[in-house]
Order: structure tokens, then C-alpha cells, then sequence
């Protein structure tokens, strides 16, 4: 068998994901033409951001065997959170959101810890978190206002979700600088490079004197912190803290990251593969949504895009192996 | 009382590897009631024989003929309806289930209506078990019971049905003293029900204690068959041993430095003992262990992988906590493990990124890893190592195991490591490149690094290394100038 | 021979394992009623018994089912959106314009909706060898957009003898679907501990290499714990259909969580190969007891949520330290 270099490999899984891409596009956008209406790629560019930025931060984390499902329910606390400070608690609006994005962080370190020093089920336990998160946004905003949705309009939210800066909304400038620091970080740094070797092989990066666990708790942390930005973007992006916000959002996320080549086993993926990944479910859900497609379809299609990404690496991968 | 009555005999065998010629021409006979010793160094090629026997390796030249009947086995099921039974040294056991169940592993015992019989199968376990003078509770746990125990019951799970041969490979290498004698009688039930068995151990004081005859392998060939009481430690030592390296080179008379490393009393629970040993610069330790002698133990725990329960360790007379391989590294240690594959290297990785995976943080300044650096840096092991491979760009998983170890050894130089630990450097490698690693080790002396290497083969022990340290359950029995031992002395002392 | 003949009995049911979880949980449970009944003596009233019997045996029947699945080493959390689809399934068939569907087919069809579900995810898990977390994570979604689909409206049942199916009583005192519950629930014991489908369950669990050396089929073995907890699943939807006398999409939503819950507290290792379902019993009680304590002792409803998801944490906490404990030792 020849030598198998590593580059060869991933370039042809990139293209083969960019011409899905466009053929979806196109055929959106034969479907109906409202789909590339100014609007709908203004919502589309909105539902962009926020699942690339959380997309972006499972990246480094799936690729060290780390998994969290929980990153929505803690977008739904943690905006539920900093509109209550903003409002009922009448606290500063960047103190608010600061006070957020900590607490966020701090509940991606919890997870980690436990993860990692119970040698726990990262799905698992990160389920259990879900459930709390879930029924503390609930509680919070219960508690203090007596609604589940609370109302954080400020000047200061809505000039940052609309305006724009050179033709380009700034919510998409967060996305842009993600990209940049994540591609960065993991393709040019030494971090970066010490996170491929865990995901390639946990033991062997121990014995080269990783500190395996403390990477992989910080990678949890960090998590929790690029959770705690989506939240600040979805409450600047739709004006509220609501305890349902961040529900919705796990499974498109990890289509994505899964469709864009991260393998549950770890060792491999790349911030291109999770970028396209993402600008693929964003489309089509964007795109079912604008063919009227009922809500519930949508999560059907979810679920069934989620298998079918699954199974369809798998068989590759098998059909590799038999050779 | 061994039969005159054949049971086995295996005739002419060889087996042919890729570039390795297993078995040559091996012949055994085995009678009834009988317990054969088989003995040789790793390698030797008994393991070969057995996977023959068993049937988990096609025979190529030769026959078996059992009881009489010639036997062609095509998987290892075959073997078992002809009453061959092979324990392994792993025991594949449900720990989490009861004893009964593992003895029946895959089967249940039925009453009339098809359900499962506990009732019957606990009294058929028992039986089994009485015969094999053991008393344990069908109903106990597995994981439970004690090595001892387990034992007993991987036996019962062999031989519940017709069996003919057992073979047993190492079995007391887990046991301590009364439980060993508690195996024996087991065997001697067995063979007076008539079982023939093969009894592969290294341990001398046994196979004199328990074997009718004994025959010893060496480099694939028969060298010896006799009756048990015919001959002596010595002389089978002396047949286990006693080749040389093929290819000759005088060892390099280098000047050893101060000391670099010391060992003070270091212990691990009952499987390191009160180990002390120092080590100087430009000097090559070999530690020489049979089977469950603790050296592979005891350098886990030398590079912070295990942590001792006892001891000291000095690092350039520096007083060391080596609580992770972290720290190890940091003070200059480099670690080669015995299995590369699952712990050498990462395989989905290509030879550079193995190489640098050591020194990440010497690759460049501050955060990036500096692509330019790495190159130079791999382009330079992967040139003096001699590495055969494309190009630093092939993925690990592409190259030879030779080439694999290399890479490996090529991570800890480029860390510059000043003591390195090497677990089985040589194991599975094609000579050729046996000969490289040798030249590497002795060049890295030359520039004042010390050497601490595992290895089970004497040849290379006598060869290449300066000072030998024989370890047997656990504790040092012998340390050597290897100038002034000879391969026989050290498997004696080595083997109880 | 003795030794054997006194514990015959028992060793031959086995209900209590050597290290079982179960006599910790009767002492949590027996504490939790305790201090439950002192803040709300209402707690222990024969109302109270009644209504909370009644409710929990749709996760404990569940949670039978889950078992098996989780004892081969796998999981299954699609098992909400399954009792959806089932729950949907049998109202629908009462709502067919004015045909009459006898009761027993309509049970049936509930039940070879939640086995056929079951049926994909074992295929997809052992034939395609999709990791067993992410095909359910799928087929949960996949399935709960159906019942979303199909239960838009929500579908009324008036036949009384499917209602009372679920919300009867026998004897005055004692729930209908709590004989179900035990019911169920003692056939599976005996399944798992009596037939030897059962024990290559355990075995799988305990060592899968094992017991396929030892020639276990481990892949038709698999599917059909994936058919087991579909249908059990599917169960769990008729009664609740007919305790509510109504379908809609959202039945079962979050279900999978109180029931993985159930099992990894009834000490249903996630390794595989370890706990029963006396276990189960317990858990069920002491989860189906939870909402309902809380509830009365006057806690708001979120906090509820919050402390099931508490439960499971510290549940797989304490299972992985029981793991490990043993790989220690066994080391």
C-alpha cells in the first residue's frame, strides 16, 4: 500500500463538502427565490454566526475526545442571567454581560472537572448539566420576573446587531475573528498542535509529558466561555434572555461539527471542515424554512442529518479498513 | 505415572514468517498422564508451536497426529473437538458474573423446560471444581476471587468437555508461593484423570518440581528432550542460551562520567521490592527479567507513569518526585515503552509531528510552532537515524517497526534527554535495524548519555550493554559487570 | 455440598448481587419518605400513595426496557420521542373517522410502533456501527419531529376501556398500570436471569471479546435489547395516551433522561454487564417519588428538573468510581 501522507486525505473531503454546499444553494434557491432575498441571507447570515462560533468552540474539544451537549441550555441560562442583572438587578449592560459570559465559563469548568477527574461519560454527564442549566434559566427568570423571556433592548445591542462596518454586520465580524484566532491557534500554534496529539492518541501525548487532563479541563472551560459569547450574540441578535434559547441549538451545532470531519474518535478535523460544515446545515435549515416547512420537520431532518453524516463516515471508514 | 500410550505427536513442523524462519523442523511427543515441560527463551518459537497446536496458525510442514488420527486444524474451534486446550496468560474472564458462569462463558445449563438451570449448573461447577481440588463457590464473583482463584476457574472453563492436551502457558507468573503449590496439585488431579499437559514456564524450580520430561527450544529448533530427572538446571540453562549476536562489533571502550541517576529503595506494592541502582553518564544498564520479574513495573514507575509506594530518586544528585511523565521529561528523562503503537508514537500522525511531539515547546518562540523549525529538526533524526521512509511527511502508520522504534527513539534525542529508558527497544524489529538502534545507543554514550534498557534478549544484553541487573519477583538478585558474566549466569540467576 | 443447598434459593433468583446498589437504595428511600412525610404528612395519605403508584410506572416500565440496552454497554435515548409516536399511533387509530378498532390490536399496534423504532436503532448500531449515544441522539429528534407532525392536533380518545386500561383500579387500592409495572417487570427478571438470551446479555456487558470467543452472537444479541426498549417504550406511550385520554407531539419530551436516570441509580453500570432489575424497582420509586415530594413540600417545579439532573450526575459519579475501584484492584 503507498504511504498514505496526511494532506491528500483531507483535501478531497473539503471539496467534496463545498460542492454539496453550492448545490444546495442552488437548489434553494431555485426552490423559491425569496431564499436569497436580502433578509432571509441577513437571517441566515444571524443563525450563521451563532452556530459557527459554538461549531468553532466544540472544534478543539471534539478533537481532544471531549464532548459537551450542554453549550445550549447554558446559552439559555446564562442570557437569562444578564437580562435579569441588566434589568430587575439594574446593573451596568457590559457588567451584566461580563458577569454572564463568567458564569458561562465557570459551567464549562465544572463539566470538565468532573469529566476528567471522574473519568466520566462526557455525553453523559454533560446530558445531566443540560437538565439543570434547562431548570435553573427556568428558575432564574421565574423567580425574579415571572416570565421565561425577558426583554434586554438596549441602544447599545441593537447598534451592535445592525450596524455594520464595512457593508459587514458585526455579529459576522465575531464569527470572522473566531475563525481567524481558532484556524490560528490550532494549525500554527503549539496549544494547537498538543491538542491534535491528545485527540491522536491520549496515552502517547502522557508519556510525552502532556498534561493531558489539564488541557482537556481548560479545553471544557473554553467552551463554556465561547458559550457565554453566544449568548451575548443572541441576546444582541433577538433583543431577549429567554430560557428557551439555547434548546434548539445542540443538534445543528454538532451536525455541523460532525458533517465538517471531526470524528467522535478524535485526532482530526479542521476549522475549514467545521466552517463549511456549518454554512451546509445552516443553509438547508434556513432553506427548509423558507419552503414553509413546518417547524417539527425541521427537527425531524436534524436528526436525520445527524445519522446519515454518522453512517455515512462510518462506511467509509470501514470500506477503508477492508482494504 | 505417564502412559506408554501417544497421545500427541507433532512431526517435523516448520512455519515459515516474512523473513523469519519460526519453527524448523520441530518434532514432540506427548503421552497420556503426562506433564511435558516446555521451555526457550522469548522468540524461541513456543508460542509458535502452541498457536500450531491450537490451531490459531495454519500448519504449514509437518503433521499432528492425535491419538492416532492426523488433524489439520483451519481455526482454533477445530482444536477444542479434538480436546486441545490452550490457557493463555491474559485471562479473558466477566468479571462482573459468577464463577459458574464463567466456566460455562457462552454456554447455559438447561432443565427440561429450556430455561437456564442454576441449581444444575452450580452443582456441575462444583463438581468440576472438586475434581480440581478446589472449593471456591460457584456462586462467588469473579472479580472476587484472587489471582489464585481465577486461575483455578480459567481451568475448569478449559477443561469442562473432552479434553486430551492442556496446555498451560506461564501459569504461576501471577502467583505467589501457596497458590502455586495449590496449581500443582490441580495439575497432578488432571493428569491422573489422564490428561496430558504442556507446561510452559520459566521457572526452573518448577518445571523440576512438576514436569515428567522437558524439552527446550531454541531459535526454532529442538535442543533438547529428556526426561525431567535426567538433567539439571545447568544443563538446560546452558541449552536455553548460548548464541551470540550474528552480527559481531566490538562494543566502544567509553569513559562512564559521574552519576546521573540514582534509585534508593524504591518499591511498588508486592511487585517492585526495595530496588536500588545508579547510573553514569556514557553508561548502558540492561535489566534482565524473566516473566513477572517487575522490570517492566519498574520503569513505569521511573518515568512517573506508576507512582512508588516507597522510595527515592535522584536526578543529578537532585532528590526527584516523579509524580507524571511531565515532570520526568522535564528533568531530562526520555521514555521508549515497550508497546510503540499504543504508546511509542501516535500512528495517525505523520514521522514529523512524532518526532517534535516531545519538544513541542522548543519549536519556535512563544505560541507558534514554527513549521520551519519542525522540518529541520525531523529532516535531521530522520537523516542520522537513517529512517526509511518517503519522506518526514509519511504517516507513522505507513512505516516498518523498525522504523516505527526509530521515531520514537528520535523524539526523546531531539528533547535531548540525558537518561533514557528503554522497555524492549529491539522487540519485533528486523536485524538490520537492531543494528542501527544498537550504533545510536552507543553514539548517544559517547555523548554522556546514560542508558537504562529492558531487554529479555541475552544476546543483546551481552553485547552491547556495560552493567546487567538481574530482577526475579520483583527484587534485584544480581548485578553484573557484563564483561565478567556469560549468558548462562544470567538466565540462572534469573529464573528461580 | 452443604454450603450450596442453604442459599440455593436465593442464589438461584439472585436478586441481590454481592455488591448491589439496591440495599443503599432502600436506606435512600426510606430516608427520603421520611423526611418528605415530616414536611408534608399529606406524603404518606393513601391519596397520595395512589396517584404517585400510578404515575411512575410509566418510567419504570421504560426503564426495563432501557436496562437491557444499557447492560449490553450501549444506550438509548430516544425512548421519549418513541413513547410519542406510539402515544399518537393508538389515538390515531381511535380517531379514524367512525371504525372500530378492537382494544387489543391497538395495543399491539402501540407496541410494534415503539419494536419497530427500536428495530433502526439496533439496525443502525449494529449492522452500520454507528456509535449507540449519537444514532439515538438521532433517531430521538428524527422521531420527535414525527410526533410533532402527526400530533399537530391533539387526538382524543373516548373508548372507556382503553382509558381504563390506565387509569383502573383493582381492589379499590391498587393501580392497574402498577401491576402492568410489575408485571413487566418480573417476566424481564426472569427473562434476563433464566434464558440464555438473558445471560449473553450480561455477558456482552461484562466482556465483550469474551463472549465472543466464547460464541455469543453479539450483534443479534444487541438488536433486540434496541427492540426491547423501543417496545417498551411504545407501552409507556399507550398508557399514557390512555391515563390523558389524549395524544400530542410532545409526549415523552425529556422521558429519556428521568429513565437513563432511573437505571444508572438502580446501579445499571453504563460499563456494562452489571446490576438488576431489582435495582430497578427501587430507583423507580425513589425518582417517581421525587417530583411528587417536591412538589408537595411546596418546591417550584424548575428546581425539580434541576435536581433529577443532579441525581444523574452524582448517579454516574458514583457508578464511575464503583468502576474503578475494580479495574484498581484488578490491576
Amino acid at each position: 500500500m503507498q504511504p498514505k501522507t496526511k494532506k491528500s486525505f483531507k483535501l478531497t473531503d473539503t471539496y467534496i463538502l463545498l460542492v454539496i454546499l453550492v448545490v444546495l444553494f442552488a437548489f434553494f434557491s431555485l426552490a423559491n427565490k425569496q431564499f436569497i432575498a436580502y433578509n432571509n441571507i441577513s437571517t441566515m447570515l444571524k443563525n450563521m454566526v451563532l452556530t459557527g462560533v459554538l461549531a468553532l468552540g466544540l472544534t478543539p474539544l471534539m478533537i481532544a475526545r471531549g464532548l459537551d451537549i450542554s453549550f445550549g441550555n447554558s446559552i439559555s441560562f446564562t442570557s437569562v442571567v444578564m437580562a435579569v442583572l441588566f434589568t430587575v438587578g439594574g446593573l451596568n449592560l457590559w457588567l451584566s454581560l461580563l458577569i454572564g459570559v463568567l458564569v458561562a465559563t465557570l459551567i464549562g469548568f465544572i463539566n470538565g472537572l468532573l469529566i476528567e477527574k471522574f473519568d466520566l461519560i462526557p455525553i453523559i454527564l454533560t446530558l445531566g448539566t443540560m437538565a439543570i442549566l434547562q431548570a435553573l434559566a427556568l428558575v432564574v427568570a421565574n423567580t425574579f420576573t415571572q416570565t421565561y423571556s425577558i426583554l434586554m433592548l438596549t441602544d447599545q445591542l441593537y447598534y451592535f446587531a445592525t450596524r455594520t462596518f464595512l457593508k459587514i454586520p458585526y455579529p459576522l465580524f465575531i464569527l470572522i475573528i473566531f475563525v481567524a484566532i481558532f484556524w490560528f491557534v490550532l494549525t500554527k500554534t503549539k496549544v494547537g498542535r498538543t491538542i491534535y496529539l491528545i485527540g491522536a492518541n491520549p496515552k502517547v501525548a502522557y508519556l510525552c509529558g502532556v498534561k493531558v487532563t489539564k488541557v482537556k479541563i481548560l479545553l471544557y472551560t473554553f467552551m463554556g466561555f465561547v458559550a457565554g459569547i453566544g449568548a451575548v450574540l443572541i441576546v444582541s441578535l433577538t433583543g431577549v434572555g429567554m430560557s428557551y434559547h439555547g434548546a434548539k441549538l445542540s443538534l445543528p451545532t454538532l451536525s455541523a461539527v460532525l458533517l465538517g470531519g471531526i470524528s467522535l474518535m478524535g485526532g482530526s478535523g479542521s476549522v475549514w471542515g467545521t466552517l463549511i460544515g456549518v454554512l451546509i446545515v445552516t443553509v438547508i435549515f434556513n432553506g427548509l424554512s423558507v419552503l414553509n416547512v413546518p417547524s417539527y420537520y425541521i427537527q425531524l431532518f436534524q436528526g436525520l442529518a445527524l445519522i446519515i453524516i454518522v453512517a455515512a463516515y462510518e462506511i467509509r471508514n470501514k470500506r477503508a479498513q477492508a482494504f | 505415572m505417564p502412559d506408554n500410550e501417544i497421545v500427541l505427536e507433532m512431526s517435523h513442523i516448520s512455519k515459515n514468517f516474512p523473513g523469519v524462519l519460526a519453527l524448523d523442523d520441530v518434532s514432540i511427543s506427548l503421552h497420556k498422564g503426562e506433564i511435558l515441560g516446555l521451555l526457550g527463551e522469548n522468540g524461541a518459537g513456543k508460542s509458535t508451536l502452541i498457536k500450531i497446536l491450537s490451531g490459531a496458525y495454519s500448519l504449514e510442514k509437518g503433521k499432528i497426529i492425535i491419538d492416532g488420527i492426523e488433524h489439520k486444524f483451519s481455526g482454533p474451534h477445530e482444536s477444542l473437538s479434538a480436546g486441545i486446550r490452550v490457557i493463555y496468560q491474559e485471562l479473558t474472564s466477566f468479571e462482573p458474573l459468577t464463577v459458574l458462569e464463567n466456566i460455562f462463558a457462552g454456554e447455559v445449563v438447561t432443565n427440561k423446560a429450556g430455561f437456564v438451570s442454576w441449581r444444575k449448573m452450580a452443582a456441575e461447577a462444583k463438581k468440576m471444581l472438586a475434581n480440581l481440588g478446589s472449593d471456591i463457590n460457584p456462586f462467588t464473583l469473579m472479580e472476587n476471587l484472587n489471582v489464585a482463584g481465577k486461575q483455578v476457574v480459567e481451568i475448569a472453563k478449559a477443561i469442562h468437555g473432552n479434553v486430551k492436551i492442556l496446555v498451560m502457558d506461564e501459569p504461576t507468573s501471577a502467583l505467589d508461593e501457596k497458590d502455586v503449590n495449590i496449581l500443582y496439585s490441580v495439575i497432578r488431579k488432571l493428569r491422573d484423570q489422564g490428561v496430558a499437559i504442556i507446561y510452559i514456564s520459566h521457572r526452573m524450580e518448577e518445571i523440576f518440581q512438576i514436569t515428567d520430561r522437558v524439552i527446550v527450544l531454541r531459535d526454532g529448533k529442538k535442543v533438547g528432550d529428556s526426561k525431567t530427572s535426567d538433567t539439571n538446571k545447568s544443563d538446560l540453562v546452558n541449552l536455553i542460551v548460548g548464541r551470540e549476536l550474528s552480527e559481531q562489533y566490538p562494543k566502544r571502550d567509553i569513559k562512564k562520567g559521574k552519576v546521573i541517576f540514582e534509585v534508593k529503595n524504591l518499591s511498588y506494592l508486592n511487585k517492585v521490592k526495595n530496588v536500588s541502582l545508579s547510573l553514569c553518564e556514557g553508561e548502558i544498564v540492561a535489566f534482565f527479567g524473566l516473566l513477572g520479574a517487575g522490570t517492566h513495573q519498574l520503569f513505569s514507575i521511573l518515568f512517573g507513569d506508576k507512582k512508588a509506594t516507597s522510595g527515592e530518586i535522584y536526578v543529578e544528585g537532585k532528590k526527584l518526585k516523579i509524580s507524571s511523565p511531565n515532570i520526568a521529561k522535564k528533568n531530562g528523562l526520555g521514555y521508549i515503552p515497550i508497546d510503540r503503537k499504543e504508546e511509542g508514537i501516535a500512528i495517525v500522525m505523520d514521522i514529523k509531528q512524532n518526532i517534535t511531539s516531545s519538544n513541542i515547546e522548543q519549536i519556535g518562540n512563544g505560541f507558534i510552532l514554527n513549521r520551519k523549525i519542525e522540518k529541520e529538526h525531523a529532516y535531521k533524526w530522520f537523516n542520522v537515524l537513517n529512517i526509511k521512509a518517503p519522506s518526514i511527511d509519511t504517516m507513522a502508520s505507513s512505516l516498518s517497526g523498525g522504523n516505527q522504534q526509530k521515531v520514537v527513539v528520535a523524539k526523546w534525542l531531539e528533547k535531548n534527554s540525558k537518561i533514557l529508558l528503554m522497555n524492549e527497544p529491539t522487540r519485533g524489529i528486523d536485524v538490520g535495524s537492531k543494528a542501527e538502534i544498537y550504533l545510536i545507543a552507543e553514539d548517544l554514550c559517547e555523548k554522556g548519555v546514560g542508558v537504562l534498557m529492558v531487554s529479555s534478549e541475552l544476546p543483546e544484553i551481552m553485547a552491547i550493554s556495560d552493567r546487567v541487573i538481574v530482577m526475579r519477583d520483583g527484587g534485584i538478585v544480581g548485578e553484573f559487570v557484563t564483561k565478567e558474566t556469560s549468558q548462562e549466569e544470567l538466565m540462572h540467576i534469573a529464573s528461580a | 455440598m452443604n454450603e450450596i443447598k442453604k442459599n440455593d434459593f436465593l442464589n438461584t433468583i439472585n436478586p441481590f448481587n454481592k455488591n448491589s446498589m439496591t440495599p443503599t437504595l432502600l436506606i435512600v428511600y426510606a430516608f427520603m419518605v421520611l423526611i418528605f412525610s415530616l414536611i408534608n404528612p399529606l406524603f404518606i395519605s393513601l391519596a397520595n400513595i395512589k396517584s404517585i403508584m400510578a404515575n411512575l410506572t410509566i418510567s419504570g416500565i421504560m426503564a426495563v426496557g432501557l436496562t437491557t440496552v444499557i447492560l449490553t454497554g450501549n444506550f438509548d435515548i430516544s425512548v421519549g420521542s418513541i413513547l410519542g409516536v406510539s402515544a399518537i399511533v393508538c389515538a390515531k387509530l381511535y380517531n379514524i373517522g367512525d371504525t372500530y378498532i378492537p382494544l387489543p390490536f391497538v395495543i399491539l399496534a402501540g407496541i410494534a410502533a415503539g419494536a419497530a423504532i427500536g428495530a433502526i436503532n439496533g439496525f443502525l448500531v449494529t449492522v452500520v456501527g454507528i456509535n449507540s449515544i449519537i444514532t439515538t441522539l438521532g433517531t430521538l429528534a428524527v422521531f420527535r419531529g414525527l410526533a410533532y407532525l402527526y400530533g399537530t392536533e391533539t387526538a382524543q380518545i373516548y373508548y372507556k376501556p382503553y382509558v381504563v386500561m390506565g387509569r383502573g383500579y383493582i381492589f379499590k387500592y391498587i393501580p392497574l398500570t402498577l401491576v402492568y409495572f410489575i408485571a413487566i417487570l418480573v417476566v424481564m427478571y426472569l427473562v434476563l436471569r433464566f434464558t440464555k438470551f438473558g445471560r449473553n446479555i450480561y455477558q456482552i456487558g461484562a466482556n465483550s471479546q469474551a463472549a465472543r470467543l466464547a460464541g455469543v452472537s453479539i450483534k443479534r444479541t444487541t438488536f433486540y435489547t434496541f427492540v426491547i426498549s423501543g417496545a417498551t417504550a411504545g407501552i409507556g406511550g399507550i398508557l399514557l395516551s390512555s391515563q390523558l385520554a389524549f395524544a400530542q407531539g410532545e409526549f415523552g419530551l425529556g422521558y429519556e433522561f428521568k429513565i437513563l436516570t432511573i437505571c444508572v441509580l438502580a446501579g445499571i453500570s453504563l460499563a456494562g454487564g452489571r446490576g438488576t432489575l431489582v435495582g430497578v424497582l427501587v430507583a423507580t420509586l425513589i425518582l417517581g417519588s421525587i417530583a411528587n415530594g417536591l412538589s408537595l413540600s411546596k418546591v417550584p417545579i424548575e428546581w425539580r428538573d434541576a435536581f433529577e439532573g443532579l441525581i444523574l450526575i452524582i448517579a454516574i459519579m458514583v457508578d464511575s468510581v464503583r468502576v474503578r475501584r475494580r479495574a484498581l484492584l484488578r490491576a
